[in-house]
């Protein structure tokens, strides 16, 4: 009997409104298949990418008759290849994506973003995988583009469980060597991880010709540390809790995640990641249309 | 500190509030699952410094803003150090009053003395802080502690007024501890007022060691001295060193030494009135007054020829300080000067005749009985001024009889006699004869010239005491201070200290096997003379006397002659300058001239005095209107002030805070 499976993560009304607009890779995609995304090897599309002067071997049949007639010298027509693209999906599943100040959590905002991107993605024809990053639970899903396999990441989105420390930096590596063809890498975690570590795995994934998206999701409060009384806080991966008094280390707490976020963007830029910081307050479809419409290749 | 509502200060343990809210709230924590713990530990690390000491200062100001209020509303006295001393109202407040003539140092345009000025700012300190306590008043004159019902009686009480005495703390210290001791007084407070002159502490004293010791084995006594040291500018004093109405050509006359001293500004001249009046009538006489001191020697006044004894005064005009601006004097026919020689040498009793008849002055006369020692009980006792007594010291009647000579005021001068006994009178005896060891005779080494029967003369000359030759004298077991000694210290001429009288011991005869006195003839002849002087004064029916002084009559029983003293209180008599009669008796009163050279005792000196004892000096000045003790509640509202604001402050969030606010704006969710 098939298992029934809860998708609330998925809102159809919002996926209605991003019908229109698609997955564009910001580079070159090496795919199998015919697709929406540009390739850096020329094919056989309708739109003209270049010419280029016949060399001994070339295929004669792609000879431009007419240019040899106007300069009296053999050149080559070449149009762009097109291509489809792998979207893989890593997904932080460490105990601080638990982490929910009203009522949604970073783990469920990050299924919204998840889910609604690899539906996008296999609408339009692309492969999508996943891999969840947690140091105690870990899933891989390679990339692939038929129906089937959509409701197996569906299914898994719904399935996973925010638990332990972190595994992001681990799973990056690996994403990075398993992944051998160009793919789009979407991250969504809070990336609560020394941005010395975050940039090592950046810089591995874009060595790859991976084209890397980061989603940070962050809640307001996380910012602001507004607290009007002595606070425990529970480590959410586990860790020791601490007692304070907000009023006493509020200036430092928000100096240190000021310096973080100052050091992560170095580190984004540095990196060429299309990083989008994000907040739990904000609409996911909003952000997701934003970002879809942020892809949209200029034209040539 | 003192307080005008101490009952509000129950309120201080709210000072309390914002810690004890700290701790509950520190309590009262809540639990929040946490994401980001990474910054968490950093700023846990990094507020142990700065942050918490300004967390913790924000607490403080807290409390001492709420300390502030507290205070503030409890109305609290203070005046520089000294509101912080006084810890509430003592059970005893002893106040000894210093009332020499030198507290009546004024400041001429308050017309304020130190007396007064000190009077006043203990009546209101202690009539604000000394609810319940008793206040027990010594004042300098009569050493008698006296129980006081209110301190605003203070500065109206007869007791307090102006004298022209001379004090000792000391003594006062002495009552002050006997005092305490006999009533069990708890916890007192002892104020002192007075100007730390030296003349009235006397730091010589053997009593300080008595009376500190005293202080030390107590517990709860506090001293407060409240000193005046500052000397009077422009001050000017009179004395009448002599008076002598005699005759001259057939007519009538007063003359008078006068001498005034100036402690003013000494570099220039200045001309002053100088008011004499005789027997009500006033004369001015102007002087030019260009050093320190001026002298008015034998400034003669016509009187009528039946005016045979009255009383009269020379004044200054008012200066800074008014007792020693009057000085009163008396006159009247002198008695005979009648010295009763009691020797059974012929030879000592002639030469002694001849001296004491021999007179420097036309108008006085003079006469010498020579009784032998077996006639001694024949002694004039009413009419002798002076009994020389050259014998084996009297005992018995005869020796009651010297004794009450001397409390009358008159004067025995005692030589040695040939075998000396060991009957002992006034505390001394006569031991052995000593003879010197080679031919060289003794000599007087050291003599006081400041006062006594050796003293210079009234021109400045010195007595030529060291030119004396003694080839034997008698020592002494008696005083141990003398007039004149010789090298070893043994007395060549002594004093008996008593309190009226004189009684003195020549340690040598005028015979010249035992001395030059006779055929040096000028120290003899002097000495001889002013003990015959000494002596015939208490014989004159006029008599100069210094305040403060025992007297034989009760000063109820005395007749003013100058109006001006009338309206002072018979038992304030005996202690401030004026004229009386009491009954065939004249006598003027003055001040006691040690108060013109009050010299203030430095610190040095004042701390041995002290030393040990629980307490604090407050230097005041004459005149000053400052209170010894001022509400100072609007310096605890302004540590209130001060304390919000700086709360306030230390509460404004940083820049830093507030730009956190902005690192995640809608926009910034894509960059």
């Amino acid at each position: 009997m098939a298992r029934q499976v809860l998708r609330d993560f998925i809102d159809p009304q919002k996926l209605s409104r991003l019908a229109g607009l698609f997955l564009h890779a910001r580079q070159p995609m090496l795919g199998n298949v015919s697709g929406r995304h540009r390739s850096p090897i020329r094919g056989s599309s309708l739109e003209f990418a270049e010419y280029r002067k016949y060399v001994p071997g070339d295929d004669t049949r792609r000879l431009d008759w007419r240019a040899y007639g106007r300069s009296d010298r053999f050149y080559i027509k070449e149009f762009e290849a097109d291509t489809n693209l792998r979207l893989v999906i890593v997904l932080d599943t460490s105990g601080s994506m638990a982490f929910e100040y009203e009522e949604t959590s970073k783990l469920q905002y990050a299924r919204s973003l998840a889910g609604s991107l690899a539906y996008i993605a296999a609408n339009q024809g692309d492969a999508v995988g996943l891999a969840c990053a947690g140091a105690k639970y870990y899933k891989d899903i390679p990339p692939r583009r038929n129906a089937a396999h959509l409701k197996n990441i569906l299914d898994e989105l719904a399935d996973v469980e925010p638990t332990g420390e972190t595994g992001l930096v681990n799973v990056l590596h690996e994403t990075a060597e398993r992944v051998r063809q160009r793919a789009m890498i979407v991250i969504l975690s809070d990336l609560f991880v020394p941005t010395d570590e975050l940039k090592d795995c950046f810089q591995h994934l874009r060595f790859r010709k991976h084209d890397v998206v980061a989603f940070h999701l962050l809640d307001q409060n996380e910012i602001d540390f507004e607290f009007n009384r002595p606070t425990r806080f529970l480590d959410l991966e586990g860790g020791a809790p601490i007692l304070a008094d907000p009023a006493i280390i509020g200036v430092q707490y928000r100096r240190a995640l000021r310096d973080y976020l100052e050091a992560l963007k170095t580190v984004m830029r540095d990196a060429a990641i299309d990083y989008h910081r994000v907040l739990l307050q904000d609409d996911y479809g909003d952000v997701l249309a934003r970002f879809l419409i942020g892809r949209i290749p200029r034209k040539r | 500190m003192s307080f005008l509502q101490p009952g509000l200060l129950f309120l201080l343990p709210l000072a309390a509030l914002p810690i004890v809210i700290h701790l509950l709230h520190q309590r009262r924590y809540r639990t929040v699952p946490w994401a980001a713990m990474m910054f968490l530990l950093d700023a846990k690390r990094q507020s142990r410094g700065m942050a918490r000491l300004r967390h913790y200062l924000i607490l403080a100001m807290r409390v001492l803003s709420i300390l502030g209020l507290i205070f503030a509303i409890s109305r609290p006295l203070a005046s520089g150090t000294v509101g912080w001393a006084i810890g509430g109202a003592p059970d005893t407040i002893m106040i000894l009053l210093d009332r020499s003539g030198s507290m009546e140092q004024q400041d001429l345009t308050t017309g304020e003395s130190k007396r007064s000025t000190a009077l006043a700012k203990l009546a209101e300190l202690l009539g604000r802080t000394s609810k319940g306590s008793k206040i027990v008043l010594v004042e300098s004159t009569r050493l008698e502690p006296q129980e006081m019902e209110s301190a605003s009686n203070l500065v109206n009480m007869p007791d307090a007024e102006g004298t022209g005495t001379s004090a000792d703390i000391s003594a006062m210290m002495q009552v002050a501890l006997e005092y305490i001791n006999e009533n069990q007084t708890g916890r007192t407070d002892v104020w002192v007022c007075s100007d730390l002159a030296e003349n009235d502490w006397k730091p010589e004293s053997g009593r300080w060691d008595g009376v500190r010791q005293g202080f030390e084995g107590l517990e709860g006594v506090r001293f407060y001295l409240l000193t005046y040291t500052n000397p009077a500018k422009g001050n000017y004093g009179v004395t009448v060193d002599g008076v002598e109405r005699r005759k001259l050509d057939g007519r009538s006359e007063l003359v008078l030494d006068i001498r005034i001293n100036r402690s003013a500004d000494l570099s220039k001249a200045i001309t002053m009135p100088l008011e004499i009046v005789v027997e009500g009538n006033r004369m001015a006489v102007e002087v030019e007054i260009s050093k320190d001191q001026y002298v008015l020697q034998g400034h003669t006044i016509p009187i009528d020829d039946r005016l045979v004894e009255g009383w009269g005064s020379v004044s200054l005009p008012n200066d800074a300080n008014p007792t020693d601006n009057t000085f009163y004097f008396v006159f009247a026919d002198e008695p005979i000067r009648q010295t009763v020689i009691v020797t059974d040498d012929a030879l000592l009793a002639d030469t002694f005749r001849m001296v004491a008849t021999a007179s420097s002055d036309p108008n006085l006369q003079f006469s010498a009985d020579i009784l032998s020692t077996a006639r001694a009980n024949e002694i004039p006792w009413e009419t002798a001024g002076l009994i020389v007594w050259h014998a084996n010291l009297p005992s018995g009647t005869l020796a009651q009889l010297l004794e009450t000579h001397v409390d009358d005021g008159r004067t025995v001068l005692f030589m040695p006699p040939d075998a000396p006994d060991e009957t002992e009178l006034f505390g001394t005896k006569w031991t052995d004869w000593v003879e010197p060891s080679t031919q060289e005779p003794f000599r007087a080494n050291t003599w006081r010239d400041d006062a006594g029967l050796l003293a210079k003369t009234q021109s400045g000359m010195a007595l030529p005491v060291g030119e004396l030759q003694v080839y034997r004298y008698c020592k002494l077991d008696g005083p141990e201070v003398h007039l004149a000694s010789f090298a070893g210290g043994d007395a060549l001429l002594t004093r008996v200290a008593t309190d009226r009288g004189g009684v003195y011991f020549l340690a040598t005869l005028s015979k010249s096997s035992y001395s030059t006195l006779a055929t040096d003839g000028v120290v003899y002849y002097v000495m001889l003379h002013r003990a015959i002087a000494d002596g015939a004064s208490a014989l004159s029916t006029a008599r100069s006397i210094t305040v403060g002084q025992e007297l034989a009559t009760s000063a109820s029983e005395w007749d003013p002659l100058n109006k001006e003293t009338d309206d002072r209180l018979s038992s304030e008599r005996p202690y401030s300058a004026g004229v009386f009669r009491n009954n065939e008796l004249l006598f003027a009163l003055n001040r006691n001239t040690d108060e013109d050279i009050a010299k203030p005792m430095d610190a040095a000196t004042l701390e041995p005095l002290l030393g040990g004892l629980d307490y604090q000096r407050i230097e005041d000045q004459v005149g000053d209107e400052s209170s010894l003790a001022s509400e100072i509640w609007r310096v605890f509202l302004i540590v209130m002030a001060a304390g919000m604001i700086l709360e306030a402050a230390l509460c404004i969030p940083s820049r830093e805070q507030s730009s956190t606010s902005n690192l995640f704006s809608p926009s910034s969710a894509q960059r």
